[in-house]
């Protein structure tokens, strides 16, 4: 598996500047605040990926690694280990970040530090397994556009538990007091993306084996 | 033995059927398989490797179920029409990759073949000519201790030298008695070279697989006129065709037929004539 990690390395080098520029400007901008764009990091893994797919099926890598003694289920471990480096990756400049900054302006920034860290590998996991889900079932290209569909589902779903959850504290204490909305008002949602985050792992597995060249 | 046996092999697509495709590859030979755009071989090929889900049939290899997720894959080394690496890599990591692709990887064996081939070891293959990128499938295809090597078009837009330098590795390759290649291609020059043996689909069906010499000497074509046509049309397994006011007429016996029709002139086919024949001349059935 090392080897096929190589090989996207290999394949991804050219853009290892490209990354670089990212990572800095992203860090740079989150230096008072390392939550605030470790987000877009968490969107370049993505991004990366969409390209390990797309370079495979330029040159019909895919369908090689099938005959050889990689198996199927091998391929598909591979890009989870590629977008766990790419995430670990993502989440590390704002742990970096905040460290350098705690020294000048106290150590509470470290923990906000480290759970946003944590929440771009989260995230960057998440958006990883749907690329490489969908990327197998539909190829790179269509995978892109369903992938920005999910993104398109996961604002909407969100949006209407907010929507719902507000309209509900507002029936239930309108005129009585201030509606706060609490963020585990959410935790439907989440659980919405979790489960069919679960499923399409699942079925990424389930794809590859009986995919057909 | 066998080295490759495929016996009623079905794959049913919506617009293309592979049916009861049956042929026996004997170990220490070549296989040539023939057949129009679209007649199944790539299909065939793909079934072999695993690559599609056959509908029925089987397949083994040296006398076993071949199984595409097992090690028997080691023993097989596949070369396609197009090389399956980016071309940011070199061939000196093409062969680092393949580490990782095969258990029974040879790096030192690759080296040599490389060198062999006339590979630059530490270019981009990116700038590679058509012919050195076959050539670098092939080195590639020939360092796992494979047995059987299966080839989707390996001379494809080649020129003749490069062809024949490869012509040259496969009859090497196939020196050793244990080991075969099939090899799918619509060059028959090709195969009239090297081939012992010739598949021919049509059409997803197997019309015919048998040993290249039997062709040679069994089939007769006959340039005849209108007259000569009436009789000859009457042999079995008669395949005719007009050309202007001439006909072409393809006797599977032919050498049989060439005694009882002395006035006629008697031609060994090409496998290219068989195969023209077959595709798009008539017969009595």
């Amino acid at each position: 598996m090392k080897y096929l990690l190589w090989k996207d390395y290999m394949m991804m080098r050219s853009m290892v500047w490209f990354l670089f520029i990212v990572y800095v400007v992203t860090s740079a901008m989150s230096f008072r605040e390392p939550a605030g764009m470790s987000s877009v990091e968490a969107v370049m893994g993505t991004t990366l990926l969409l390209s390990a797919f797309a370079y495979d099926e330029q040159c019909d890598f895919m369908k090689y690694a099938c005959i050889t003694s990689v198996s199927r289920r091998q391929y598909v471990g591979e890009k989870y280990l590629l977008s766990l480096c790419y995430s670990v990756i993502a989440a590390l400049p704002p742990l970096i970040i905040a460290c350098i900054s705690s020294l000048f302006n106290g150590w509470d920034r470290i923990i906000n530090a480290a759970v946003a860290s944590a929440l771009v590998l989260v995230i960057s996991q998440i958006l990883g397994v749907w690329v490489i889900a969908l990327c197998i079932r539909f190829g790179s290209q269509k995978g892109r556009i369903y992938l920005l569909l999910f993104y398109a589902a996961v604002i909407l779903v969100v949006l209407l538990n907010v929507v719902a959850v507000r309209y509900r504290l507002f029936q239930e204490k309108a005129g009585t007091e201030e509606v706060v909305f609490q963020w585990w008002y959410l935790f439907p949602c989440v659980g919405a993306i979790l489960a069919s985050t679960i499923l399409m792992l699942q079925r990424s597995f389930v794809w590859m084996k009986k995919k057909e060249f | 033995m066998n080295i490759l046996e495929v016996s009623h092999v079905e794959k049913h697509y919506k617009r293309f059927q592979l049916r009861d495709v049956d042929m026996a590859m004997p170990q220490g030979c070549i296989m040539g398989l023939i057949g129009e755009n679209g007649a199944g071989k790539s299909t065939l090929l793909k079934c072999i490797l695993g690559l599609v889900r056959r509908d029925g049939g089987n397949i083994t290899f040296r006398g076993e179920e071949l199984n595409a997720d097992t090690a028997q894959m080691e023993e097989i080394g596949v070369v396609f029409d197009t090389l399956p690496f980016h071309g940011q890599l070199t061939p000196a990591q093409v062969g680092k990759l393949h580490k990782g692709l095969y258990k029974n990887w040879d790096n030192a064996r690759y080296l040599q073949n490389i060198k062999r081939f006339g590979l630059p070891e530490k270019e981009k293959i990116k700038g590679f000519s058509k012919g050195m990128l076959m050539k670098l499938g092939i080195a590639a295809a020939l360092s796992h201790n494979a047995r059987l090597l299966l080839l989707d078009e390996p001379t494809a837009g080649l020129d003749p030298i490069a062809r024949d330098d490869l012509m040259d590795i496969f009859l090497e390759f196939v020196q050793d008695e244990t080991h075969g290649i099939l090899l799918s291609t619509h060059i028959t020059a090709d195969l009239e070279r090297v081939a012992d043996y010739v598949t021919f689909l049509h059409e997803g069906r197997v019309l015919f697989t048998r040993p290249k010499d039997d062709l040679r000497d069994e089939f007769r074509l006959v340039h005849c006129g209108e007259a000569d046509f009436r009789k000859l049309r009457e042999e079995t397994g008669a395949i005719w065709r007009k050309q202007d006011t001439q006909y072409e007429v393809l006797l599977p016996d032919g050498a049989a037929a060439a005694r009882r029709y002395p006035g006629c002139q008697f031609d060994r086919p090409t496998i290219d004539e068989i195969m023209l024949m077959y595709v798009k001349g008539g017969t009595n059935s």
